[in-house]
Order: C-alpha cells, then structure tokens, then sequence
C-alpha cells in the first residue's frame, strides 16, 4: 500500500491506543498495584501460562 | 593549452632546446617553456622516438663522477625543425581563420541563425 | 623511498615487460633525473617523490611499448615455472585469499545485522500489539479498565510496530544496495591485473 496510507493507519493505531489507554488509566485511578496485576497478567499471557 | 596542440609543439620545443647546443634530459625540461607542461616521464618517449627516427644523436659524457646521456641535434634534426618553421604559414592562416569566427560569434547567436 | 629503492623496484617491474636494452635505458634515464634533482638541491627522498612512483612509470612504459613475441620453448618452461611457483606458494596467497574472504563477508554480516535487528523489534512490536489487542478482554476479571488500558496499548504497538516495517524496509533497501556494491567490488579485485613489483 502506500507510503501515505501505510503512516496514516500506523499514525491512527497510536492516536487512538493511547487515548483507549489513558481513558483507561484514568478509570483505574493511576494505581500502581493494578497495573502491576496487569503486567503479571500480560506476562502469563506471552508464556502460556 | 590544449592537449592535442601540446603534442603538435612539444618535440620541436625539444630540438629547439638542443639547438642552442648539446643537452641533457633535465636541462631540457628547464629550458622547454612551462607552458608545454613538460614532464620527467613525458621526455622520454620522445627523446627515443627522436633518437629512433634519426634526428638526434647521443653520447655519454661523465660529469660528476657518473655517466650522463647527452643529445645533439642532427642534421635530420635541423631539417625538422626548419620544416616545422615554415609550415608555420599555413598554421597561421588556419588560426586567422578561426579567429575571425571568433570574433563574429555573438552575431551568429541570434535569433535567424 | 630511497634511491636504490626506487630504482630497484623500477628495475624489477619492467623485467619481462620490456625489453632488456629498453628497461637499461629507462633505468638509466631515471637515474640520471634523480641525480640531477638532488644535484639541483634537492633531498634524495623529495627527488625520488617527483620522478613519481615506480609502478606509474611501468605501466607508462610498458603501455608504450608492444610486448616483444614470446618463443614457443621459453613459453613452455615460464608456464610450468608459474604453475611450480604458484602452487608452492599456495599457503602464502591461500592463506591472505582466505582471510580477505573473510574480511568481506565479516563487512557483509555487519551490513545485514542492521536490517536484521530492525526486522526482530518490528517483529516483536506487532506480536505484542497483537497479543496484547487480542488478550485485553481476557483480562484480570472485573478490571474492565485494566482490559481498556491493554487494548490501548497493544494499538499503539501495532501502530508502532508499522513504523519500525517502514524504517526496516527502507533500511534493508539500502544494505540491499551496499551488500551489492560490495560484492562486485570483491568480484572487480579479483579481475584486476596487478603490477608485480620485486
């Protein structure tokens, strides 16, 4: 596909990713001890666990 | 100067540099006018092509406690050099040519060339 | 370059490219310049500079010359001396062949591991974009919020991951182009003749 098209896609991914997860962020009050449930959460994902 | 004239002068600037009297290789680079852009390697040829075809000779002589080659013009030599003199007429009048086009250039420029 | 040197070197680069008598002659008149420059007041190594390098005055007096004809005998003998000489000499240029070789597919490996590690982290990006997009509603149960934060990230990996494909894409253009240059020049070495001096 085109250059132009190629970055306006990758371009919207990121707009909206972030605004997704700062909305989301935002809902869980910034709290460190959920994201790090998160994190351990992703990780289980990524090992099949 | 162009290359092509370059090569037309250089050997007469040679015997010329040996008209004056028997030389060596690199006094004949000095006396030849730095115009012709004269080089160690460029003589060479030329002085073995001379020698080649007859219009100079060479003999050693010690100078310093080693041996130097020196050439002498020959009669061939002479010859050439009184040749190339008198075509210098018919150069002349080619050059007048040239210089008088020349000079009409930016006339021929214009738009009804 | 000293004086003997040089016209050692002279001397030997023009065995077996002129004539004897020629390759006398020409050493002589070289010689002799040398001389006359120091004479003139210059040193020895600033003579020697301004006759020029031995191999220049080779080629030019070689270029100028025709190769005198070979005999059919001599012929046979310089065959069979070279082949002797170069198998003999084998583990000398093997070995200097091999570890040029080597050089040269070190630089090629070198060029390629740019586009390689750009190849892996784009790789990575979108993988875990992917994932991470895909998991979300797995997430920890009842944290809605947490899932949205795992969505939105993975977005922004797959975004970034489509920018790091560009840049690799690009990038492997270029060490497309470069491992080509290299090659051929590798190929263009190996075509060359050489001047061999003493």
């Amino acid at each position: 596909m085109k250059p132009r098209t190629w970055f306006t896609t990758a371009g919207t991914l990121i707009a909206i990713g972030t605004l997704i997860a700062l909305v989301g962020l935002a809902l869980v009050g910034f709290d460190g001890d959920k994201l790090s449930d998160l994190a351990r959460h992703w990780y289980s994902v990524v090992h099949f666990n | 100067m162009d290359s092509q004239m370059k090569k037309g002068l250089i050997e007469y600037s040679v015997l010329a540099a040996l008209a004056r009297g028997d030389s060596y290789g690199y006094r004949i680079i000095k006396d030849c006018p730095p115009v012709l852009e004269l080089t160690l390697s460029t003589l060479y040829p030329i002085l073995r092509r001379m020698e080649t075809d007859g219009r100079v000779s060479t003999y050693q002589q010690t100078h310093n406690g080693r041996a130097r080659k020196y050439y002498r013009l020959t009669t061939a030599g002479r010859a050439s050099m009184r040749a190339f003199v008198s075509d210098w007429q018919d150069v002349e009048t080619v050059y007048h040519q040239i210089e008088a086009a020349a000079a009409q250039l930016p006339e021929l420029e214009g738009p009804n060339r | 370059m000293t004086r003997q040197d040089f016209l050692l070197r002279l001397r030997s680069g023009l065995a077996g490219n002129v004539p004897a008598e020629e390759a006398a002659r020409l050493v002589d008149y070289y010689d002799e310049m040398i001389l006359d420059l120091m004479e003139d007041g210059r040193s020895e190594a600033d003579a020697v500079a301004q006759v020029g390098d031995p191999n220049d005055l080779v080629y030019a007096a070689a270029g100028t010359r025709p190769l005198p004809a070979p005999s059919p005998t001599s012929t046979l003998t310089r065959r069979r001396w070279r082949w002797t000489l170069l198998i003999l000499g084998a583990p000398l240029w093997g070995s200097l062949l091999l570890a040029a070789a080597c050089i040269l597919l070190s630089a090629d490996l070198i060029l390629w591991c740019v586009p390689l590690t750009g190849a892996g982290v784009s790789f990575g990006f979108l993988l875990g974009g992917a994932i991470s997009v895909i998991a979300s509603p797995l997430a920890v149960s009842g944290a809605w919020a947490l899932a949205l934060v795992e969505l939105g990230a993975g977005f922004i990996l797959l975004g970034l991951g489509m920018i790091v494909v560009w840049l690799t894409v690009q990038i492997t253009r270029i060490c497309w182009r470069g491992h080509r240059a290299l090659f051929q020049w590798g190929l263009a070495q190996l075509g060359r003749s050489k001047a061999v001096i003493a």
